[in-house]
């Protein structure tokens, strides 16, 4: 045979070699991200608001919408705390399991960073847990795979012994953690993830505070109903509204709620139609659009499928009034930075960001914590805090309520003790950063989210979710996203349609 | 539908068929000469995706305008991957050379990883279009269009009509033989290589132009230029061209009249009925390279 080295003949200079381009292009990779962080090409500079001159200009009836009942309160946790006769010895080991690697990892990052600064911020400013206990963390990689997330968590728990597992971001990741820790019976706290099913299990030691999916696809029916109908000066069953989305679980469950909310409120559906969040076309679906020619366009989708959805809506020319999307992908800064104008003045269903009504906070706590969130979340990333990251301060009720009473009445921190104190927690609306109260629904009485006992056709039973959560309409402005609706806790009133010269905006 | 939707679908699938070509090009070159089973190709990309994305960042040109500096670079990458990881698996079985190349692929994923995080890195969308009457012609995938017409065309004169080309579709059918008769298999190798790396940075750079560049966004494009090769004939350039604008059209025309979530699927049904029925491909062996 000639020129036949077979597989064997790897020489000393072939390794050495080897050796000499991963060293290399290591070192090429540190320098160019080092380097690309200390000047981050598109950082989006805008100023934060310090108070809030707006008084809400708009007389749109919201008769859908909850009406919360405001009452006084007093601080949470005040910052000071009263006296124990004993304290007990405690450690509280927390483990914080995101998705820091992979498919999931640029929003779980953002997540993850949100739940470590509230940690440090409530160890810095409040000396920990009843001023007292210091609240240790380990990080764990769920690395965007339901099996290594269910691993992670039974190392966390077996290994790193800690008390309380605080996640996700995304819902298989939560599925597959909470099992486990079902199973050791340690307690499991999700700020991220939104799929309705995790709450429905009957998990004795799973507490969510965070809205939950099924009512994303409510909300912006409500708001397509109650405000962008008027705005437009159209009746709401002249209007045309499209849905589109991922056809994964998430996209498909939002949908479903859509068409469901949208048709009891009496809204016209012109086309309904899913796509795969990894295509690298979504010509033929735009041109369906074009045909459809809705006034309003309701979207589910990733990342890599909104832009592309942008790009080629603009390129064919995609004319229409209002985009209102759910979470993710419309949720992301990346989205903003990617496709810059194009997404200005576009909606986006989610929890309350940042930059909300801050006289909707009713605690001034909460309020002083939001502005440290800001400012520490900026200082360590580099650009202003989303929604995403704003979710890691829904861990604070643990911290400040749960975890406190916790201690001061069932005198310790083991998960049945952590859960009991949880079904107490009773903090109303305007008590939280994040504008609602907290209830979870407890295992003796399991019941729907509030918005979910309006207007789902059959109420969920959940247990462990905070009923009084519920995603609000935000609108991205200038590069941030604004809370638009419901009006108490709205910086600004909406903008509608697309003002001339948005690339989507109709000509006339 | 009016008339001027279905023009707008058929354009968008000649269009979208360019895309599907560019993808294929560098890794039929590959197979075609080599017989390596290239399953790290999707991964390469995503490399020279990067790449082109750290050079927009160093120095704010348009992906379109590094698009040379990339093919260049990714053209260095294949010589240099050739040596290290092809030549001790040229004459291995199949199933050590896909481990090979698929080994390949899990490293440079761990590798972009480690080295530039998970986050999205996209460079400005450009989404300009050209507007005839009612028919909108987007400027970034015309481009793509014309740069896999022109780069297939070249190519295939280049192994057609040249020397060189004569020299490589000889050693592609029998390396012994042309070895025997004078032909440094290696020197032809190592330029197959260079050309096909060409083109995956030339894809890298359109790429990024479109569509953001993470660790994992390779392996979509790794199994649709699969598909397309598999579809349009093992190696051959005039099959994957063809294949490529035959899908393109057949998946946008489905996706508009009948369902956007099946057309991609459809890709697969093509794919099964393709191995099924004409392994060859489109443009069985005798058309081969």
């Amino acid at each position: 045979m000639i020129n036949n080295r077979g597989l064997a003949k790897i020489g000393i200079l072939n390794i050495i070699l080897i050796i000499l381009v991963i060293v290399f292009a290591a070192l090429a990779g540190i320098f160019a991200y080092n380097y690309y962080t200390i000047t981050p090409p598109a950082a989006i500079t805008v100023t934060i608001p310090k108070t809030i001159p707006y008084t809400i200009p708009y007389t749109v009836t919201q008769t859908q919408y909850i009406t919360p009942t405001i009452t006084p309160t007093t601080p949470v946790t005040p910052l000071t705390t009263p006296p124990l006769i004993t304290y007990p010895e405690i450690k509280i080991k927390i483990g914080l399991l995101f998705p820091l690697t992979g498919a999931l990892a640029p929003l779980g990052t953002d997540q993850f960073y949100g739940t470590k600064i509230a940690i440090d911020i409530v160890n810095d400013l409040f000396g920990g847990v009843l001023g007292r206990y210091k609240i240790e963390y380990v990080v764990a990689d769920a690395a965007s795979d339901p099996t290594k997330a269910a691993s992670e968590a039974e190392r966390l728990i077996t290994v790193e012994k800690v008390n309380i597992i605080v996640g996700t971001y995304a819902s298989p990741l939560l599925l597959a953690a909470s099992e486990v820790a079902e199973r050791y019976k340690v307690v499991y706290y999700e700020v991220g993830a939104i799929t309705d099913s995790a709450t429905l299990r009957g998990f004795k030691y799973l507490l969510r505070n965070m809205p939950i999916g099924g009512d994303f696809g409510i909300v912006s029916c409500l708001f397509v109903h109650d405000v962008v109908a008027p705005m437009l000066g159209k009746k709401p069953e002249e209007l045309r509204v499209a849905i589109i989305h991922e056809d994964g679980p998430y996209g498909t469950s939002v949908a479903k709620s859509n068409e469901e909310t949208c048709k009891k409120l009496g809204l016209n559906i012109v086309l309904k139609e899913a796509y795969s969040a990894t295509t690298t076309d979504l010509s033929g679906l735009i041109i369906k659009l074009k045909a459809a020619s809705p006034d309003v366009l309701l979207h589910t989708g990733y990342f890599s499928d909104v832009v592309l959805f942008f790009r080629q809506a603009q390129e064919l020319g995609f004319k229409v009034k209002v985009i209102i999307g759910h979470g993710a992908g419309y949720g992301l800064p990346a989205t903003y930075q990617a496709l810059g104008k194009a997404f200005d003045y576009v909606f986006n269903i989610d929890p309350p960001s940042p930059w909300l009504n801050v006289n909707a906070i009713k605690d001034p706590v909460m309020r002083q914590i939001r502005e440290e969130f800001i400012k520490r979340f900026n200082a360590t990333r580099g650009y202003l805090p989303g929604t995403h990251a704003y979710m890691g301060l829904h861990i604070l009720p643990l911290l400040l309520d749960i975890l406190p009473r916790a201690i001061t009445k069932y005198g310790s921190i083991s998960s049945d003790a952590i859960m009991a104190a949880a079904w107490e927690t009773d903090i109303p609306e305007g008590g939280t950063e994040h504008g609602y109260g907290v209830k979870f629904a407890s295992p003796t009485n399991p019941q729907d989210t509030i918005l979910g006992q309006k207007y789902r056709e059959k109420p969920q039973l959940h247990i462990g979710q905070n009923i009084r959560a519920y995603p609000v309409v935000l609108q991205w402005i200038g590069g941030r996203v604004i809370v638009v609706y419901p009006d108490y806790l709205a910086l600004q009133k909406p903008i509608i349609p697309l003002p001339p010269g948005h690339p989507l905006a109709p000509s006339s | 539908m009016e008339i001027y939707l279905f023009l707008q679908a058929l354009l968008n699938g000649l269009l979208l068929g360019g895309l599907f070509i560019v993808l294929t090009i560098g890794l039929n070159l590959i197979t075609g000469v080599l017989k390596i089973i290239n399953f790290g190709h999707g991964d390469l990309i995503m490399l020279a995706m990067y790449i082109t994305y750290w050079l927009y960042v160093y120095t704010a040109y348009s992906p379109l305008v590094m698009m040379p500096t990339t093919a260049i670079i990714m053209g260095f990458v294949g010589l240099i991957i050739y040596m290290l990881l092809i030549k001790p698996i040229l004459r291995a079985s199949d199933i050590e050379q896909l481990l090979g190349t698929l080994g390949l692929g899990v490293f440079l994923q761990g590798l972009a990883q480690v080295l530039w995080k998970s986050d999205y890195r996209l460079a400005k969308i450009y989404a300009g279009s050209i507007v005839i009457g009612n028919i909108y012609i987007s400027i970034i995938q015309l481009i793509v269009f014309v740069i896999s017409l022109v780069a297939s065309i070249l190519l295939y004169i280049y192994l057609m009509r040249t020397v060189k080309g004569v020299i490589i579709r000889a050693t592609a059918q029998d390396p012994d033989m042309s070895s025997l008769l004078g032909v440094n298999i290696r020197n032809v190798h190592l330029i197959v290589f260079f050309l096909s790396f060409l083109f995956i940075g030339l894809t890298g750079a359109l790429l990024l132009s479109m569509f953001p560049a993470y660790p994992t966004t390779g392996i979509e494009y790794g199994i649709l230029a699969w598909l397309i090769m598999v579809i349009g004939g093992l190696g051959s350039v005039l099959g994957s061209f063809i294949g490529g604008i035959l899908i393109g059209v057949v998946y946008s025309i489905f996706a508009t009249y009948y369902s956007v979530e099946l057309a991609r699927a459809l890709i697969f049904v093509a794919f099964i009925l393709t191995i099924a029925l004409r392994p060859t491909g489109l443009l069985g062996a005798s058309a081969r390279v």
